[in-house]
């Protein structure tokens, strides 16, 4: 099973970019996206949302096809669910499609996307994931996740979330599968 | 190299300045200098500086071209061919 992660650290993002830009959507976003956006109480966190859906998509796509391209358009996106914490949904990458969990809270926003191949049929995630049962955690400090991949699937994945840590530049001694960094957060994900 | 390609290095340049924290890199920037590996910048930037482009050189730039603006030496090639189009003859 191929794994790719995205974190976007809300915080970060507000300083790097202006996604009201003009232009700014249109570019990264097809239609029917730019309507969920459009359409959410906060379009800020659909904005990044359905990026980190994209990048985390597009990082088993790369990996696996050995394609680089800046190409948001070819990865679309739709939800299957969404709450004020959790979102699940595919992405569809060429013919490639990729099952994402997201993790909302009020600093950060990371999804984990699963590749299609591997144990489970293409029912897709469990709605009920344990992705969803996190809103218990401390969002606020450091804080450590366990994801629970897709019913059907054979193994877990762990997903850690680290803010603001020193130990940043030996996390690869850990070696995680895939690691994510934005702003303040270090997203690690381990198979 | 034409100096018309090291002008246009030195206008993206000015654009990614904008975002890149790694200025010793953008100092040495070149037509391999690729903006993520090499300049460190977010993915998420790569628009901005496409619709910069855009803005600079009055050009628009299709979802195609914008595909391989990955590195300096492609976004020159996507701009030459923009600008090359705009040409009436």
């Amino acid at each position: 099973m191929a794994i790719g992660i995205d974190i976007v650290d809300l915080l970060q993002a507000r300083k790097e970019s202006n996604w009201q830009r003009s232009g700014f959507l249109e570019k990264l976003f097809n239609t029917e996206e730019r309507e969920l956006i459009q359409q959410a109480n906060d379009p800020e966190r659909m904005v990044w949302l359905l990026w980190t859906m994209k990048e985390s998509a597009y990082k088993i796509y790369s990996r696996e096809f050995q394609w680089h391209a800046f190409a948001p358009g070819q990865l679309s996106c739709s939800l299957l669910s969404i709450s004020s914490d959790c979102a699940t949904g595919q992405v569809s990458c060429r013919n490639e499609n990729y099952h994402t969990q997201t993790i909302l809270s009020r600093d950060l926003i990371h999804t984990i996307a699963f590749s299609d191949t591997g144990t489970h049929d293409n029912r897709g995630i469990d709605h009920d994931g344990a992705a969803c049962d996190d809103s218990s955690a401390d969002k606020n400090t450091g804080l450590a996740k366990d994801i629970q991949t897709a019913a059907g699937m054979a193994k877990k994945v762990r997903v850690l979330i680290l803010k603001n840590q020193d130990e940043s530049k030996s996390y690869r001694k850990t070696k995680p599968a895939t690691v994510s960094h934005h702003g303040r957060y270090l997203a690690l994900a381990y198979l | 190299m034409t100096i018309a390609r090291q002008e246009m290095i030195n206008q993206l340049k000015l654009i990614v300045d904008a975002y890149t924290e790694n200025k010793t890199a953008l100092e040495q920037i070149n037509e391999q200098t690729d903006f993520i590996k090499d300049l460190n910048i977010n993915s998420a930037n790569l628009v901005d500086i496409v619709l910069d482009v855009e803005q600079a050189f009055d050009i628009e730039i299709d979802n195609t071209s914008m595909e391989r603006m990955l590195t300096v030496g492609a976004s020159i090639a996507v701009i030459e061919e923009k600008l090359a189009a705009k040409k009436p003859d």
